[in-house]
Parts: structure tokens; C-alpha cells; sequence
């Protein structure tokens, strides 16, 4: 008998143990959901990185990753406020939707269409003068041909829709009118979300009827410039609508998804998974493969204001770098209105255009450019990609974990170097940015690199002599 | 005479011309229709190569008649003997469609034409795959395509072309050559397993796999599936020294594993993976190490007694579940700890 259990009741002390016992069980589940998560995390290989200096591969394309889209939160031209920003993220394609709703096109006077392309103009204005070109996601339905005037229902009479297509690309396509070349239109936004109308492969809600009569409409243009019409446009990557719209019929030039994926290696299994479907519609593996709204999540997240984005979009350009899809647009440029957890890479301008760790991204990997050498030993969390270009060589490291806490000190290991005396750049965006002169006898040059956690980095050799 | 021949002239023009479209429409028509005639073959760029040494190997194509808009390069290698270190395109096939993947004993990447308009046609190299040497083989060592290797013609009635393929080998000198002696034993799953029967003329079809051949052959195995082996039975024969052996266990996801004989020919490997209880067909395939020719034969054995039990899944490669057990590890908690609260309850009211 201890001495508390001699100068207290009995009573006392159960109900002291009964205390204990119920304060000490959350922390027990705590501290052991904890020790899980921790064990969890840490199944996974580190990275033992192996450049091979004379081991050149395949051109690196830094383009595709230059597309962005825009949501449609204001019913106005969003990226003017913003336009000096997004030109210094020299976009090749920006991508709008809404376009007929937010900037009230048509209208219909009897059985008359009529169009109004003045406010959409300004938004394509804006946008070329970025040096993008737009892709224009068809959507939603006008109003004034919409069931109920409801923009996510399919028209009255099909045939409007079909012209209304046919009017768009006219205007913006023609020759006569506004004369742009290679221009995307994508045939509607997330068709499958109930948000955009919940469209099926059948039934009234036909996606496939609605893709048909936006091609009748595109068959109809004359005299205008190469033009793109794609699809789907879902919320992710799926076998029965690409299918379903690979044995169309219809003219299709480009086939489209978004992806919001938590782990940037899915991107490379998608890809796969597509070109595997494809194989036994041969012409349709050569055309472009549009991701036209990538994120590691859907819904609007803090984490869009980090580091964790930047990392995050960082690692899926790895995982792209060689054969991935022709064009991965980040979502969105700029916040909404009110948007303290938006995803956009820029605040809103009535909140200061606050610049997000993400936008710097795009030019840090651009240093990339060149031919990409044969790297090894990339690891669960560190993946990179190195390059050639001019005889400087370069690695590119990023540390991304999609828990948000993984840390890792990462051999890197140069061979089939000449011999010669080299100055070495480590540059960690938003971090250290140092040189060093290496004298390289054997051809081999050895560094570990600590990679904090959602970190970036660039290893630069160039021969001084 | 003079309208005579002018008649007679202009008569020949008139039988000719649809005579000539109608032979030029049926040469097009012949073009656009080839049957399947591509074939992929692989050559390293060296006899041989030491230990440690990297060797590179070209993938060629021979398009014949066809026009090729895509080609998925599947590639199986002993994982004892190289470690694949990159795989890319190459001049004749300007895209990547699926970027280089490498395994342990694979290599795989699909590679494009850069559009319809300009399809790959003729000869010559599509892709480029570099392998490390691991270890000394007295015989050549073969790199083989997979049967889910695919070139995807533009126009055919059969969108896959691919009408046959041809391994390449090389010879590993240098360091462990012990290697070659002893029979070696590696594990992989490669999407398409076993070489194509198709390969080379010389290999059988797959229709005469069922049975082991009726004339003396160098190829034999036996396969020991007692129930004492756990689910992973012994597969062990004879085959010409230093053939690259393929066995292929036929279940619902295939295991593929690649040996090499050694220098007295013989052969033995398990699953790495235990089988389920059930009758399996193993297809077993040896590629000469000097002539490139292929022999296959097939057999068909039973796990019993209940003692294999792997699930199906797990030859499937998935990846560790990075936080699979947790909600497991929670609900087991849990219940623990109510357990003891409710235990601690009834103590109170038994004493108090």
C-alpha cells in the first residue's frame, strides 16, 4: 500500500485513478497517432544523386509549363489589374473560362442571334498583351439560349449552341476579324462537376451532344486560321469520357483534363494510362495532352500562400520534364476578391497583389533549359532533373513532401567530368545563393546538399578554365 | 488519215487515263493499307563491356510499308548482370509521349513521330537505352522486348504492326565472373513478361506452348511445388550455357523472372512473391546466348495444402501504403482503451 492509498479513502483513490486514466487517454491516442504519422512518413527511399556528365539525353522543354488559367470569380477582365505581373511570368497560354456569361455576349432578339465582343475583347486583349496566347474554354451556356436561362443547362435548340461556337472562333480565328493563329478552344469547364452542370456521357445532359454541335459550329468556319477544339475538360483524368470522345467522330485536336492531385508522381502514371489508351487510336497519341488546372488540391487552401505550393508545382514539372503533357497550366494567376486562401499565384489587387512563393517557380526552373543528362538515385521526397547547356551543367533538386515535414541531407555525386578547375553555384530559391572554385582532377565532383524541407535548389558547374 | 490517228489518239487517252488512276488508286490503296511488317530490334555499341562499364544500346525500327505515329518500347534484362541508368528517343522518333521508366530488369518509354503528317517510316534508331554492368558473364547477356511492346501504325486495319522483334547480347567481362557460374535468380514484373512469340522466325508460336516439344530439345526444367516451399515453388533445369531464361508464371497478375544458365547450363529460381493455392501454367523461354534463336516450353503445376496464401495483389508492385495502417492502429486503440476505462469502471463498483 503506497503512502497515498494509506491517507486517503479508498474511494478517493479510484476516483483519482478513473481522473488519471481519462486525462491520460487523449494524450496516449495523441502521442500514438503521432508515433504513427511519424513511422508512416518515413517509409520511403532517400535520395543518392548520380549525374552523369556525358550521358545526354533528349532537348528539355520549358514552355509547357508557362500556361496558367484564370477562374472566372469577377465578371470582368481579371488579369488587367495584374498584367505587368503575369508578363514577367512569360506565358505562352493563358486560359479563360466563363467567357460568354462573365462578358454577356450573346443575346437573342426573337430567333435572332446576335454577339458582343466588346467586353470578351479586352479580356483577349489583356492577354495578348502578356505574349500569351488564350485558350478559351467554351462555357458556359449563354443565357439567352440556355433551358430556363440557366448557364449550365444544355440550350433550347442545339443549333444556337453550334453557332454560337461557329461565331466565337469567326471572330477571334478569321482572317477578317481578329486574325489569331493556333488558338485552343476547349469545349466547356468540368462538365462532370455539379457546379458546371453535372454532364454524363448520356441522357439529356449529353457532354458527347454538346461537344458534337460545338464541331458542327467549328466545321462552319471559314477563312480562318489553324485552330484547336478539344476536350473533355474534367475534373480529372477519366478512361470513359477520353474514350468516349476519342470515338466521336468529331473533330477533336487536343484532349484535355484538369488534375488536382496530392502526389506529383500520378501525373506520370495519368500520362501513361492516356498514351495506353491511345495506342490503338494511333493518330490520337500525336495530339496535344492539355492538364488545363493542376494543384495539389481542388479546394482553396493557406497551403496555396506557401513554400508547399511552390514545391509542390516544382515537383510536377520534374515529373513532366520528359514526356509529360504538352501544356500544365497552374491555377489560377490571381485570387478572388476576398480570397486569403485562393490559388492564386498573385493576391488580389484590393488585397496588394501580394507576389506567392509559387510564382517564382517558372523562371527559377527556366535556368534549366538545355539538354537534359542522365541523372540517377532520385528518392521518395528529393527528385531533380539535370541539364547541359553551353558546357555549364546543372542540377535541379526539389524537396517536396506532400506532410509537409520531411528533411533530407542528399549526396550528389558529378562524373565524366573534364578535368579543370570549376566554379560551383548552389542557389536555393527564396534561400542562400553562394559559389565556390573546385579544382577536378578524377572527374568527379561530390557535395551533400541539405534540402530543408519544401525546398528548391540549382547546382551549377562551369569550367573557368 | 490525219483525224484517223487523232481519233485513234485520243481514244487511247481516254482508255488510258482511267486504266492508269485505277492502278494508281489500288498502289495507293496498297500503301495506305500495308498489312503489319515493323520490326524493333536492339544492338549494344560494343562486343563486349567490363564490369562497372556502361554499355549503349540503340533500339532500331524497321518500318517496311507501314508509317509508324507511336512505338511503346518495353525492355527485360537480367537485373543481376545491368542496372538501367537512362532510356530516351532518339533521331527517328522526335517526341516522347511516356517519359523513360527504369526497373529492376526493365526499361520502358514510348516514343512518337512528331505528327501524322510526318510519320516515322523506313530504318533506323527510335530510342536509346544505357545500361551499367554489374557482373562477369562467361556468355553473352541478352536484352529482350517484352510482349507488351506496341507500335501503333497509322491507317491499319490491326493497329499494332509490330510484327516481330529481336534481343540483342553482349558479353560482361571482368569482375565477379562467378556469377555466370551459379545459376542467378532475380525477380521482375514488367508489364508484358515473357519476349514476344513472334520474335524471331526461329521461335514457336504460342499455340504450341501448351505442350512440351516432342523433339529433344535443350531446354528442360521440372518444378518442385511441394507444399513445404510455402507457395513458391522451384523451377530448376537445363538450358544452353549462359541462355537468358525467361519464366513467366501465368496468374491474374503474371510474375515475370529472368535468370541466366550457367556455363553447364543449368538453371533454377523461385517466385519472389508466394502463390496462392490453385493450378498455374509456367511458360519458360531461353534465349541462345550466341545465335539469338528462342526455344519455349510450358508446363502447368498446383499449389496445394493451403500453405502459399499470398494475396493477389501483392504481385502487383504496388507502393507501400505511405499511411496505410494508421486508421487500423486508431480503431485497435481505441477499443483498448475503452476496454480499460470500462474494466477501471467496474473495478470502482466493486471496491468502492
Amino acid at each position: 500500500m503506497n503512502v497515498l492509498e494509506q491517507n486517503t479513502s479508498p474511494k478517493i483513490t479510484s476516483l483519482i485513478s478513473i481522473i488519471s486514466i481519462l486525462l491520460f487517454l487523449p494524450l496516449l491516442l495523441f502521442a500514438t497517432y503521432q508515433s504513427v504519422t511519424l513511422i508512416t512518413r518515413a517509409v520511403g527511399t532517400p535520395a543518392n544523386i548520380i549525374v552523369d556528365t556525358k550521358a545526354v539525353l533528349e532537348p528539355i522543354k520549358t514552355d509547357f509549363y508557362h500556361a496558367f488559367a484564370q477562374g472566372g470569380e469577377e465578371a470582368e477582365d481579371m488579369i488587367a489589374p495584374i498584367s505587368a505581373e503575369v508578363k514577367s511570368l512569360r506565358p505562352k497560354l493563358i486560359r479563360i473560362d466563363h467567357i460568354y456569361d462573365n462578358f454577356s455576349v450573346v443575346k437573342k432578339d426573337g430567333g435572332n442571334l446576335s454577339f458582343d465582343w466588346s467586353r470578351l475583347d479586352g479580356a483577349i486583349n489583356t492577354i495578348l498583351a502578356t505574349g500569351a496566347k488564350p485558350v478559351l474554354a467554351l462555357s458556359y451556356m449563354p443565357a439567352a439560349i440556355a433551358k430556363g436561362g440557366v448557364i449550365i443547362n444544355p440550350p433550347d435548340n442545339w443549333d444556337d449552341w453550334a453557332t454560337v461556337v461557329e461565331k466565337t472562333i469567326q471572330h477571334y480565328s478569321g482572317k477578317g476579324e481578329k486574325n489569331l493563329g493556333g488558338i485552343y478552344y476547349e469545349v466547356w469547364n468540368e462538365p462532370d462537376l455539379g457546379s458546371f452542370g453535372s454532364w454524363k456521357l448520356s441522357g439529356e445532359k449529353n457532354y458527347l451532344t454538346l461537344y458534337k454541335y460545338a464541331a458542327d459550329g467549328a466545321k462552319r468556319v471559314q477563312n480562318a486560321n489553324y485552330f484547336y477544339l478539344g476536350g473533355p475538360a474534367t475534373t480529372g483524368l477519366y478512361k470513359n469520357w477520353i474514350m468516349a470522345l476519342a470515338s466521336t467522330g468529331a473533330r477533336v485536336d487536343f484532349f484535355s483534363w484538369h488534375s488536382y492531385l496530392p502526389d506529383p508522381k500520378r501525373y506520370v502514371t495519368d500520362q501513361e494510362n492516356f498514351i495506353t489508351w491511345m495506342l490503338p487510336y494511333p493518330w490520337h497519341t500525336l495530339k496535344p495532352t492539355m492538364i488545363t488546372e493542376f494543384g495539389f488540391t481542388g479546394d482553396k487552401s493557406t497551403l496555396y500562400n506557401t513554400t508547399y505550393a511552390a514545391a509542390y508545382t516544382a515537383a510536377v514539372i520534374r515529373q513532366m520534364i520528359s514526356g509529360g503533357a504538352s501544356h500544365i497550366f497552374s491555377f489560377e494567376l490571381k485570387d478572388g476578391p476576398g480570397q486569403t486562401n485562393g490559388w492564386g499565384l498573385i493576391g488580389h489587387q484590393n488585397a496588394g497583389k501580394k507576389i506567392k512563393p509559387r510564382y517564382s517557380v517558372y523562371g527559377f526552373i527556366d535556368q534549366m533549359v538545355g539538354n537534359r543528362l542522365q541523372v540517377t538515385g532520385e528518392g521518395t521526397w528529393v527528385t531533380g532533373f539535370a541539364s547541359i547547356n553551353n558546357k555549364t551543367i546543372r542540377l535541379f533538386l526539389v524537396n517536396f513532401d506532400k506532410s509537409g515535414s520531411h528533411v533530407e541531407t542528399v549526396p550528389v555525386k558529378f562524373t565524366n567530368l573534364d578535368p579543370g578547375t570549376y566554379t560551383v553555384r548552389q542557389h536555393f530559391l527564396f534561400g542562400s545563393d553562394s559559389k565556390t572554385q573546385q579544382p577536378i582532377t578524377d572527374g568527379i565532383l561530390e557535395q551533400k546538399i541539405y534540402m530543408a524541407t519544401q525546398t528548391m535548389v540549382i547546382i551549377e558547374l562551369t569550367k573557368t578554365d | 488519215m490525219k483525224k484517223v490517228l487523232i481519233i485513234l489518239t485520243g481514244i487511247i487517252l481516254l482508255v488510258s487515263i482511267p486504266i492508269i488512276v485505277f492502278f494508281v488508286g489500288q498502289q495507293q490503296e496498297i500503301r495506305n493499307k500495308a498489312a503489319p511488317a515493323t520490326t524493333l530490334s536492339i544492338q549494344p555499341d560494343k562486343t563486349s563491356v567490363s564490369v562497372g562499364e556502361t554499355v549503349i544500346w540503340k533500339i532500331l525500327i524497321n518500318t517496311a510499308e507501314n508509317r509508324v505515329a507511336s512505338a511503346k518500347v518495353s525492355l527485360i534484362f537480367d537485373q543481376t548482370k545491368f542496372e538501367a541508368l537512362s532510356i530516351t528517343n532518339s533521331t527517328l522518333a522526335p517526341r516522347i509521349l511516356n517519359q523513360g521508366t527504369l526497373g529492376a530488369g526493365t526499361a520502358t518509354i514510348t516514343v512518337a513521330a512528331q505528327n501524322t503528317t510526318n510519320p516515322i517510316t523506313g530504318q533506323g534508331e527510335i530510342a536509346i537505352l544505357r545500361l551499367k554492368a554489374l557482373n562477369g558473364s562467361a556468355t553473352p547477356v541478352a536484352v529482350q522486348f517484352a510482349t507488351d511492346s506496341f507500335v501503333a501504325g497509322i491507317g491499319e486495319d490491326n493497329p499494332n504492326v509490330l510484327t516481330s522483334t529481336q534481343p540483342g547480347s553482349i558479353t560482361i567481362v571482368g569482375g565477379n565472373s562467378d556469377m555466370a557460374a551459379a545459376p542467378t535468380n532475380t525477380t521482375t514484373f514488367p508489364p508484358g513478361g515473357v519476349p514476344s512469340p513472334t520474335a524471331i522466325p526461329t521461335t514457336k508460336s504460342l499455340e504450341n506452348l501448351v505442350a512440351q516439344p516432342a523433339s529433344p530439345s535443350a531446354l528442360n526444367f521440372t518444378v518442385d511445388a511441394e507444399a513445404t516451399r510455402g507457395g513458391k515453388p522451384l523451377f530448376k533445369g537445363t538450358a544452353p550455357a549462359g541462355a537468358t531464361i525467361t519464366i513467366v508464371i501465368h496468374a491474374v497478375s503474371p510474375q515475370t523472372q529472368v535468370v541466366t544458365a550457367d556455363t553447364t547450363g543449368n538453371w533454377e529460381t523461385t517466385p519472389a512473391i508466394a502463390l496462392k493455392t490453385g493450378t498455374y501454367t509456367v511458360v519458360v523461354t531461353a534465349l541462345h546466348p550466341t545465335t539469338g534463336t528462342t526455344e519455349t516450353v510450358s508446363s502447368s503445376f498446383t499449389i496445394s495444402g493451403g500453405i502459399g496464401g499470398a494475396e493477389e495483389n501483392e504481385i502487383t508492385g504496388d507502393a507501400i501504403p505511405e499511411t496505410g495502417s494508421t486508421e487500423t492502429t486508431l480503431i485497435l486503440l481505441v477499443a483498448g482503451c475503452l476496454m480499460m476505462v470500462f474494466g477501471s469502471i467496474t473495478l470502482t463498483k466493486k471496491y468502492i
